[in-house]
């Protein structure tokens, strides 16, 4: 227990003399931050009362050091115009005393008034001339050294993480000098912001301070902290959106040097909030929060395309929103705050969006005409729109959705607006984003969820004949709104086709995709007409480097989109352009007007891709295209045992030349050209031993071509629809093998089409005619695994053909049968990584 | 005085379009999407989203027959609708109803911009 301190008689704790000095000395920097606005006088006079009492207090504690302190500081402020350095002298001492009285009676609050400061403040008292009584400044004026010295601090604290306790004890004087000065002199800073710097400045002191009073490490209020700190930043930055919503552009209150403040604020609480999520989505969102505010700045310098890339930043923004709402990963979703965030920005979103509806439409004159016309089309559109969506959930689970679907919802959307009807806007807008996305990821919209909007349009047409009231729609838009959750709860679980990895493991950014490919692809939109053209002139301007390079890029990207029927196209293309290529020969004019019409249909199909809708069947271009491979010479062993045949020839002529030179060995001119001819055989011997090389192994790569042939010809001849992929393309086997594992695997595939193909065929199996075979070679020391996994809705009973078998017997390979899982199969082919037996007589196939 | 050909299944959206390109004093044509033979206008206004095909198909169809500065008009244009229709060599997509000052505005401008032929 402490002894009482007695003062004025009254036996006082030392603990409530600690708060009240505290306090008092609150109100003392308070008044001094006046003085320096204000320049008055009486309120100088008041300060350094205050501050004498301070001082006399410290007498009744045991803090010598604080008394120092306190006296010293008062003589410094009791000088004439205190200079820059002492301006920031005094600032920091201040501080530190408020610090020191924050401490209170702990033990290390001393350290806070370090001897340094002490020494400065009496070299500055002493640099004064010695006078320590000087009247108070007539007319005190801010020097703009001391300003800038705190707008530095002001930048020091914003830039620097506020989360971080040690940082904290760094920057613990700028906090409070921010704190205290920036509100009254932010005003003579161009571009404002002066809100959330004592709303972080306020809070950095709360934290410190509320530490030291519990007398605990700042360090354990540091989680605690950052969720104040990153609260406080979201509410700056809303309550700063909020400002922009209000104003309305050209009547707004706001000048551009207001707004151009505003955004400047807004840009550091949200580079703030970026600086504390590490996450994807978040940066994302930071990013399109960014862009708006570039926009909204646009808009209000009216710059004529500042408000449709508005419009355009708003859906991004509501979009990554949403996918926000949707991401499972625990370390992303950050509990209240973040919600907070999203349900603001959605608010805000809403809110704009009405905002410029009512710019949007000045019908005028035609008030009425658009009434009644958009009536009429309500009328007309909401029958058709429950038909289809009626339609559409008898499907359920339905691969695709109906194009017409987005069409007519998009329709009712216009005529809504125009009607003036905010909140069904709002819902169908939702509705239309939720069909986006059902196409673009692959969503699938439950029955519940088709049910409760064919239910809600069906009111709302009941609403529209008999002339009732919008309220009576809000328990369906409720419903419609659960639903929709229910539906986006379902996403939650990443789904391979939302995650897809390359083979290296590294998730691929599917949401990025689709702009990336639109960006890349230049030489593919252009390639029909060229074709087309080069029919009649002969010779084709058709860059087929950039194009197989477009190829790959769009094949690629279109498997990770799950849009098959490109990705098929893309690659049978690619191997046709691969095949001219390699023989270098300029095609004929059937082979360019081949390539013209798969290019045009590969170009409608980008487009039905492009514009959301569902992407025409490709079978028939594929069937030509594997017809025309099918016919083309089996280019690669042939090519390359000519070359090597070229080679050796060449390698002959330039020994015989060697020989000759060695004959003019002692003429002057002789070593040069020894040397060129020596280098010039030792190219070609290099570059035959790697062809040579080369020919005894060959790339499973090679194998595509073969394969999409088989499986073309076995699609077309059962109807089915049949899509093949071919994984680790750069495995290396010994040439032998693999010519001799090559028609094994064809007949197995042959095998695996025509059972499924049957099986479909069958009355009672439901679902499209699909087949999924994906063929996975693994090399595992000396056995090769070949895997094909078999999907399909109707999986048949395999019984291995006696071809076959006999075929697997002289491969001394085996052949499992594996369930892989509802709708799958797993065949797994095992065999010894070697050339096969060649003392067998006769080739198996 | 500029001429618009307007070709979208929405009448609404179709009156809007007049509505705002008879405040310019532009002429103003209306046509389907299935005809054959479409009167050429300066500027080609055209749905992205049609009952039968989409706007990016039937914009390539009606370059073919010697259509210039085609827009393509959506309710809410996604980032790879203005990309894509710029990569097939049209002005760009236009959200429709969309402010009105900024909507004449681009208008004049695309009218201004002196067509440069197709690179196919």
């Amino acid at each position: 227990m402490k002894p009482p301190v007695r003062e004025h008689g009254w036996p006082v704790p030392e603990e409530v003399l600690w708060t009240l000095l505290h306090a008092s000395m609150g109100s003392c920097l308070q008044l001094l931050e006046l003085w320096l606005r204000t320049g008055e006088q009486e309120v100088y006079r008041r300060a350094m009362d205050l501050l004498g009492r301070i001082h006399a207090c410290t007498g009744f504690l045991p803090a010598k050091r604080l008394g120092m302190f306190c006296g010293q500081w008062r003589e410094l402020l009791l000088k004439a115009h205190a200079g820059t350095q002492e301006a920031a002298l005094i600032l920091q001492a201040g501080v530190r005393i408020e610090h020191r009285l924050a401490w209170a009676c702990g033990r290390h609050g001393d350290r806070l008034l370090d001897l340094h400061t002490l020494n400065r403040l009496r070299a500055a008292c002493a640099g004064q001339g010695g006078s320590s009584v000087s009247r108070p400044p007539q007319t005190p004026v801010v020097s703009p050294c001391f300003v800038l010295a705190l707008g530095n601090a002001v930048q020091r604290i914003l830039c620097s993480p506020v989360s971080e306790p040690n940082d904290l004890s760094v920057q613990g004087l700028p906090v409070l000098q921010v704190a205290s000065f920036w509100p009254q002199l932010s005003p003579t800073r161009q571009g404002g912001g002066a809100a959330e710097v004592p709303a972080v400045a306020l809070l950095s002191l709360h934290q410190r301070i509320s530490a030291c009073r519990l007398g605990v490490d700042a360090g354990a209020h540091a989680a605690g902290f950052l969720c104040l700190a990153r609260r406080a930043l979201m509410e700056v930055l809303l309550s700063r959106w909020r400002e922009l919503v209000d104003a309305v552009p050209g009547q707004g209150q706001m000048n551009r040097d207001e707004l151009a403040g505003v955004l400047a604020c807004s840009r550091v609480c949200l580079r703030h909030f970026a600086a504390r999520d590490t996450s994807r989505s978040c940066d994302r969102l930071c990013e399109l929060a960014q862009n708006l505010l570039n926009y909204l700045q646009c808009i209000f310098a009216r710059d004529l395309v500042g408000e449709r890339m508005l419009m355009v930043c708003l859906l991004a923004l509501e979009r990554q929103v949403l996918k926000r709402g949707l991401n499972p990963d625990p370390a992303v979703a950050e509990g209240p705050a973040v919600a907070l965030l999203e349900r603001r920005i959605r608010r805000f979103l809403r809110a704009r969006r009405h905002r410029l509806r009512e710019s949007m439409l000045g019908w005028g004159a035609h008030q009425r005409q658009v009434q009644a016309r958009g009536l009429d089309e309500l009328q007309v559109l909401l029958p058709d729109l429950c038909r289809v969506l009626v339609q559409q959930g008898r499907r359920v689970p339905a691969p695709f959705l109906p194009d017409e679907l987005l069409y007519l919802c998009s329709r009712m959307c216009v005529c809504v607006l125009c009607l003036g009807w905010g909140v069904l806007y709002e819902m169908l807008c939702g509705v239309r984003s939720l069909l986006v996305l059902a196409v673009e990821q692959r969503l699938q919209l439950t029955g519940a969820y088709l049910h409760c909007l064919a239910r809600l349009l069906t009111r709302i047409h009941r609403m529209l004949q008999k002339q009732d009231v919008l309220e009576h729609l809000l328990p369906a838009l409720r419903a419609l709104q659960m639903a929709s959750a229910r539906v986006l709860a379902g996403q939650r679980h990443p789904q391979s086709l939302h995650q897809p990895a390359h083979e290296g493991g590294v998730p691929v950014r599917v949401d990025a995709l689709p702009v990336y490919l639109t960006e890349h692809l230049h030489t593919l939109l252009l390639a029909p007409e060229l074709l087309q053209q080069a029919v009649h002139t002969g010779g084709t301007r058709l860059d087929s480097r950039a194009c197989l390079l477009e190829l790959t890029l769009l094949g690629q990207g279109a498997r990770a989109l799950a849009v098959w029927r490109v990705a098929d196209l893309a690659e049978g293309l690619m191997e046709v352009h691969r095949a001219l290529q390699i023989d270098r020969a300029s095609p004929a004019p059937e082979t360019l007007a081949l390539l013209g019409e798969i290019h045009q249909a590969l170009r409608a199909c980008l487009n039905h891709a492009a514009a959301r809708q569902c992407v025409p069947d490709v079978r028939g271009p594929l069937a030509r295209l594997y017809a025309w491979l099918e016919a083309a010479s089996p280019l690669p062993v042939s090519r390359q045992s000519s070359d090597v045949v070229r080679l050796t020839r060449a390698l002959t002529a330039g020994m015989q030349a060697l020989e000759d030179a060695l004959a003019l060995g002692n003429h002057p001119q002789g070593l040069p050209l020894l040397r060129r001819l020596l280098s010039e055989q030792q190219e070609r011997c290099l570059q035959l031993e790697e062809e040579l090389e080369d020919a005894g192994r060959v790339r499973l790569g090679r194998w595509r071509s073969r394969l999409w042939r088989v499986v073309a010809r076995c699609a077309s001849a059962t109807d089915t629809e049949v899509r093949l992929s071919l994984e680790n393309d750069a495995l290396q086997l010994d040439r032998r093998l693999a010519d001799a594992l090559l028609p094994v695997v064809e007949q197995m595939l042959e095998w695996l089409i025509g059972c499924s193909g049957a099986q479909i065929g069958q009355p009672g199996v439901t679902g499209n005619a699909l087949v999924k075979i994906h063929l996975r070679p693994r090399l595992n020391q000396q056995t090769l695994v070949l895997a094909l996994l078999l999907e399909s809705q109707a999986l048949p009973e395999l019984v291995v053909p006696d071809g076959l078998q006999s075929a697997l017997h002289w491969l001394d390979a085996s052949l499992r049968l594996r369930p892989g899982g509802s709708g799958k199969q797993v065949l797994l082919l095992s065999l010894p990584a070697r050339a096969p037996r060649w003392d067998i007589a006769a080739k198996p196939l | 005085m500029p001429s618009v050909l307007i070709l979208d299944e929405a009448p609404l959206r179709v009156l809007w379009l007049e509505a705002v390109l008879q405040g310019m004093d532009w002429q103003c044509l209306r046509g389907d999407t299935q005809e054959k033979a479409l009167p050429l206008a300066d500027i080609t206004l055209l749905a992205l989203h049609l009952q039968h095909g989409n706007g990016f198909e039937s914009a390539m169809a009606l370059r073919r027959q010697g259509h210039r500065r085609i827009w393509l008009l959506s309710d809410l244009p996604a980032q790879t609708d203005d990309l894509w229709a710029r990569s097939l060599g049209l002005e760009g997509v236009l959200r429709v109803p969309a402010p009105i000052e900024n909507f004449r505005s681009l208008l004049r401008a695309s009218l201004e911009v002196r067509h440069e032929a197709p690179c196919a």
